[in-house]
C-alpha cells in the first residue's frame, strides 16, 4: 500500500522547484496466464508488477519518473529527480491528502488469484477439444486464459488520495484449419472487467472453441476477395475496430491538443453522416473497457462523441485539457506505472440506428459483407487506415454469394464516417487490446451492422 | 532484500519444493527520454527499474514466475513450481550449464554518455533542423531522444553465470509537410541510433524530404505491378515475417517452411544470415546463456535451417543456434533472430529504379500486425510510395494495398541493392537493402 504521509512528503518535494501539480500513481498487480496447444498445456506463468510513477507539471511542461522502489525513501528519490528536472526555483508547499475511497461498483464474485491451475487448465482444455472435434480440417488449436488484478492508489497535490482495484479476466482461442498446404485461422477472445464468474455467465469455452473452428474452416474454403472500390457491410462486435482506430484515436486529446488530428477545431461541426452517433462509455458494468475511475482518479463517464453526425466532444486527460482549455472527461489511462497517462478510449461504439439489417444487403448490389474484422492500423494525422477482414462474404446482386478471404479495407476515417448510409438496430461489442503512447490497455469496440456506400477493398482475387 | 540474497532464497525454496534446477534472469535498467514540441520540452521522463524472472525445472518441464518486488522469494518459487507441474507437453526444456564466452565490443553510444542538458539541447536542435530542412515543412509533429543503460544477469543452479551491460540510444523526428493554402498534411519520419544519433542534419533532412515527397499522393490504379521494396519498407516487412525461421513454429507446424530444409525457396541472389557477432549490435550469448554462433538461414536461395533454442534443438537432435529469446525477464523462453541480415547486392538505389522501369516503389508498409499471416505467408498491406515510369519517379502514391505471399516474393526477387538500412529489432538489428520484385498485386483506385 502507498503510505499517505510518505506520499504527502514526496508530493511536496516534487513541486518544491516550481511545479504547479504533482501526482503519484502506485501500482501492485498480479498476473496469471495459462495456455494449451492442441491437447497439452504448454505454458503457465505468473507475474507481479510493482512500482510507482510520479508526474510533475509546470504549465504545459511535464516530467514523468518511475521506479520499482515504493518505500518512503524511494518515493522521495523519485520526487527529487522530477523536481530537479522541473526547475531551480525554491518554494515551500504543504500537501494534505484526503482519503476518499469510494465503493467499487464493479463487483467481482470470484477473484482469479484464488483459482487453481487445474481449473484454468480445464477451461483451455475444453476450448481446444471442442475446436478439434469440429472438423478434421482443424490442424491446430491454441487456447490461452489470462487475468490480472491491478491495485492502484492515486495521490495528487490537490489532495486526492484514491484507491481502486481492477480485475480483468479473458480467454482467447485460435483455431487453424489446413488443407493441401493452405492455412486459415479463426479467433474468439471474450473478456471483461470481472472475475472467473465470466465463465459461468458470458463465456462458454466449448462454444468459443467451436466458433473459432467454424471461422477457420469457412475461410479455408473461401476464394480470394476481388479488389476495388465497392459498398461494404461491416457487422457489429469487432467491426467497431474501424471506428476505434480511424475516428476514435483522432478524437483523443493526445492528437487533438497538438493539432495532429483531422478533427481539430471541428466541435459542433458535421463530421459524419446524419445516421451516425457514437459514444465512449467507461461506466458499462463488467465490460472489458470499463473503469471505476480513470488513471488520474477522475470518475469515468459516458461521453457522447458524435450525435447525428455532429462532433460533440473529445476524449480528454488532464494535460490534454490544459493544452485545450477543456475539462478532463474521465479518459486518462495507462498500461501500468511505467507510463505517464494520456487520453484513451474505454468502451467505444457507434450507437444503434433504425435500418433493417437484411435490407442493407438486399439493396447493395455487388460488394463485400465483412462478418468479422481483424486488426488494423491508422495514421492519426491523416486518419488513413487499413484493416484485415477476418471473415468476409462476397455479395452478388444483393445476395450473399460465397465466403472470401484476404480482404483488407482501406480508407480514411473522415471519409468513411460521411459514407455510412445504413445503421442497424442492434449494437454489440468485442474485446481488444489498444496500443498507443501510454501502453497497451483493454478496450471494447462495438457497433451495430452498418453499410458504407463506398470503400476501397484490397485483395488478390479477380472478378467473381 | 538485495538481488543476490533474494535469488539465493528463491533458488533454495525452488529446490526444496522438488525442482531439479532453478534459473534467474535479473534485469536492471535506467531510461531517459525527452520529447520536444514546438521547440519546447513537451515531455521528460527518467526511470529506473528491475525485475527478476524465476524459471524452475520440475520433471523436465519449465515453470515461470516473475516479480518487480524483491520480497517473498518463497512465494515466487512456489508459484513457479506449481506452474511447472501444470505443464503437460512432453518436450523437455534443458538449461544451460557453465559456459565460456567470446568478448564482444559494443558500438559507441555517445548520446547515452551525455549529461541530460546536452541531450535536451541535441533534441531541440533536431526539432529545429527538421522544421527548416525543407520549404514545405509547416511544423514538427514531435521530436524525441531516448537512451538507456541496462544490466542483465542470467544464472542457474547448474553453474551458468552470464552477465552483460549495454547502452542504447535513439533520436527521431516527425515533421509535417503542407502545400501552402491547402489542407493536405503529410508526415515523414526518420530516426538515428548509436553513433549516428549525432547526425542531426541527416536525420532532419531525411524526415522532411520523406514528408514533402508525399504531398499530392493518391492511389494508383489496381493491377499487377513490378515492385521496388525500398530498404525502409523491406526492414519492416522482413521483420514481420522473421518468425517463419523459428524452429518452435516449425515444430508446431506453424511455419510455411516446415520440413523444407535443403529446398530452394528463394531466388539465387538471396542469402539471409542470423549473425549475433555483427559489429552493429554484437552479443556473446543468448537469453539462455548459450554462447553465440552465426547461422545461415538461406544460402543463395536454398533454405538451410531453422533458428533454435535449447528446447527445440534437443527435440530436433541438433545444437542450439543461440537464438533463445526472452523479450523481458517476465517472458518464457522463445526464439528470435539476433541480428537478421539480408546480404546486400551490387546495385545502387538509382540502378534499381532503372531496372524497375515501370512499376511502384514501396517506401512504407503499415498494418503489419494484422495484414499478414505468418502461418501461410499471405500478406495484404496498406502501402505508400511512388509510381515509376521509364525508371523515373512520376508521382507519390498512397492508400494502396499490396498483396501476395512471402515465399512467392522470395522466389520473385530479381535484384538486391547495396543501400543497406539498419533498424533496431528486438535486442539486435535487422539490416536490409532495397529489393526488386518481379510482380505483386496492388489495389488502389
Amino acid at each position: 500500500m502507498l503510505n499517505k504521509s510518505a506520499a504527502e512528503a514526496a508530493l511536496q518535494r516534487a513541486i518544491s522547484t516550481g511545479g504547479d501539480f504533482a501526482e503519484i500513481f502506485y501500482e501492485d498487480t498480479r498476473k496469471s496466464r495459462i495456455s494449451q496447444t492442441d491437447d497439452k498445456i504448454d505454458t503457465a506463468t505468473t507475474a507481479r508488477i510493482h512500482g510507482a510513477g510520479l508526474r510533475v507539471y509546470n504549465g504545459l511542461n511535464s516530467v514523468y519518473v518511475h521506479s520499482n522502489d515504493t518505500s518512503a525513501e524511494g518515493l522521495m528519490r523519485l520526487a527529487g529527480l522530477a523536481a530537479d528536472a522541473v526547475g531551480a526555483q525554491k518554494k515551500d508547499v504543504k500537501v494534505h491528502l484526503v482519503g476518499s475511497v469510494t465503493p467499487n461498483i464493479h463487483e467481482v464474485k470470484q477473484l482469479p488469484m484464488d483459482v487453481s491451475n487445474d481449473k484454468r487448465a480445464k477451461l483451455v482444455g475444453d476450448a481446444c477439444r471442442a475446436a478439434r472435434a469440429y472438423s478434421s480440417e482443424i490442424a491446430h488449436v491454441t487456447s490461452a486464459q489470462w487475468d490480472w488484478e491491478q491495485h492502484v492508489t492515486i495521490a495528487n497535490t490537490e489532495g486526492m488520495f484514491k484507491s481502486d482495484t481492477r480485475v480483468y479476466t479473458r480467454m482467447m482461442t485460435q483455431a487453424i484449419a489446413s488443407k493441401g498446404g493452405e492455412n486459415q485461422t479463426g479467433h474468439v477472445g471474450p473478456g471483461g472487467l470481472c472475475g472467473f464468474e465470466i465463465f459461468e455467465t458470458l463465456v462458454d469455452p466449448e462454444q468459443a472453441g467451436k466458433e473459432a473452428a467454424r471461422e477457420a474452416v469457412t475461410m479455408l474454403h473461401a476464394d480470394f476477395c476481388p479488389a476495388g472500390v465497392m459498398p461494404v457491410i461491416i457487422d457489429g462486435g469487432f467491426g467497431g475496430v474501424i471506428f476505434h482506430e480511424a475516428c476514435g484515436h483522432s478524437l483523443e486529446a493526445t492528437s487533438v491538443s497538438k493539432g495532429n488530428s483531422v478533427f481539430c477545431n471541428k466541435l459542433g461541426r458535421k463530421i459524419a453522416a446524419d445516421c451516425v452517433s457514437a459514444v465512449d462509455d467507461g461506466t458499462m458494468e463488467g465490460e472489458w473497457g470499463t473503469l471505476h475511475m480513470d488513471d488520474e482518479g477522475t470518475p469515468t463517464r459516458r461521453n457522447l462523441l458524435i450525435e447525428n453526425g455532429i462532433l460533440k466532444t473529445y476524449m480528454i486527460d488532464r494535460l490534454g485539457g490544459r493544452r485545450m482549455g477543456m475539462a478532463p472527461t474521465g479518459s486518462s489511462r495507462r498500461q501500468d506505472y511505467t507510463y505517464a497517462p494520456t487520453s484513451r478510449m474505454t468502451n467505444t461504439f457507434i450507437c444503434a440506428g433504425q435500418d433493417d439489417p437484411e435490407e442493407m444487403i438486399r439493396t447493395m448490389g455487388d460488394g463485400l459483407y465483412a462478418a468479422a474484422m481483424g486488426g488494423g492500423s491508422v495514421n492519426p494525422l491523416t486518419g488513413e487506415f487499413n484493416f484485415a477482414v477476418r471473415e468476409g462474404y462476397w455479395v452478388k446482386d444483393g445476395k450473399i454469394y460465397c465466403p472470401v478471404r484476404g480482404a483488407t479495407l482501406v480508407g480514411s476515417g473522415a471519409q468513411i464516417l460521411m459514407n455510412i448510409d445504413r445503421v442497424g438496430p442492434e449494437m454489440w461489442m468485442a474485446a481488444g487490446m489498444c496500443g498507443s503512447v501510454s501502453g497497451s490497455i483493454p478496450t471494447n469496440v462495438g457497433q451495430p451492422r452498418i453499410r458504407v456506400s463506398s470503400i476501397t477493398v484490397g485483395g488478390k482475387g479477380g472478378a467473381l | 532484500m538485495t538481488y543476490e540474497t533474494f535469488k539465493k532464497a528463491a533458488f533454495d525454496a525452488a529446490l526444496s519444493l522438488g525442482a531439479k534446477a532453478a534459473e534467474g534472469v535479473y534485469t536492471e535498467s535506467e531510461r531517459f527520454r525527452v520529447g520536444i514540441l514546438s521547440g519546447e520540452i513537451d515531455s521528460y521522463s527518467v526511470s529506473s527499474s528491475y525485475g527478476f524472472g524465476l524459471r524452475v525445472q520440475v520433471d523436465g518441464k519449465d515453470g515461470y514466475a516473475y516479480t518487480e518486488s524483491l520480497t517473498e522469494p518463497e512465494a515466487l518459487a512456489a508459484r513457479a513450481v506449481d506452474n511447472a507441474r501444470t505443464i503437460e507437453t512432453e518436450d523437455l526444456s534443458p538449461m544451460q550449464g557453465a559456459q565460456v564466452y567470446e568478448s564482444v565490443t559494443d558500438p559507441a553510444q555517445p548520446v547515452a554518455d551525455m549529461e541530460p542538458a546536452e541531450r535536451i539541447a541535441l533534441a531541440k536542435k533536431l526539432d529545429a533542423a527538421a522544421e527548416t530542412a525543407h520549404e514545405k515543412i509547416a511544423r514538427v509533429q514531435g521530436t524525441s531522444l531516448s537512451c538507456s543503460k541496462y544490466r542483465l544477469h542470467i544464472s542457474n543452479t547448474l553453474g551458468l553465470d552470464a552477465a552483460r551491460e549495454g547502452k542504447s540510444s535513439l533520436v527521431y523526428t516527425a515533421p509535417i509537410a503542407m502545400e501552402p493554402g491547402k489542407d493536405e498534411m503529410r508526415d515523414g519520419l526518420a530516426f538515428r541510433t548509436g553513433a549516428e544519433a549525432l547526425d542531426i542534419e541527416g536525420c532532419a533532412k531525411e524526415a522532411a524530404d520523406n514528408a514533402a515527397a508525399m504531398l499530392g499522393a493518391a492511389p494508383a490504379p489496381s493491377g499487377a505491378y513490378r515492385i521496388l521494396l525500398k530498404s525502409t519498407a523491406a526492414c519492416d516487412f522482413f521483420e514481420a515475417f522473421s518468425g517463419i525461421f523459428s524452429a518452435e513454429a516449425a515444430q508446431k507446424k506453424l511455419s510455411p517452411l516446415t520440413d523444407r530444409e535443403g529446398e530452394t525457396i528463394a531466388a539465387p541472389c538471396v542469402t539471409i544470415l542470423d549473425d549475433p557477432f555483427d559489429a552493429r549490435a554484437p552479443r556473446a550469448f543468448d537469453d539462455e546463456g548459450t554462447p553465440s554462433v552465426a547461422t545461415t538461414l538461406i544460402d543463395k536461395g536454398v533454405f538451410t535451417g531453422f533458428l533454435h533454442n535449447l528446447k527445440t534443438a534437443r527435440k530436433a537432435g541438433v545444437a542450439s543456434t543461440s537464438n533463445a529469446d526472452r523479450p523481458s525477464a517476465a517472458s518464457p523462453v522463445g526464439i528470435a533472430p539476433s541480428n537478421f541480415i539480408l546480404a546486400p547486392g551490387q546495385d545502387t538505389y538509382d540502378a534499381l529504379l532503372s531496372k524497375l522501369g515501370k512499376g511502384l516503389v514501396i517506401t512504407d508498409v503499415s498494418g503489419l500486425h494484422a495484414g499478414l499471416n505468418p502461418i501461410s505467408g499471405d500478406f495484404s498491406l496498406l502501402s505508400s510510395g511512388f509510381l515509376v515510369e521509364d525508371g523515373k519517379i512520376v508521382r507519390p502514391v498512397d492508400r494502396i494495398t499490396v498483396a501476395g505471399n512471402f515465399l512467392t516474393l522470395l522466389k520473385d526477387i530479381e535484384a538486391i541493392g547495396a543501400d543497406v538500412r539498419v533498424s533496431p529489432s528486438g535486442g539486435g538489428i535487422i539490416a536490409l537493402p532495397s529489393i526488386l520484385v518481379r510482380e505483386l498485386m496492388a489495389a488502389g483506385e
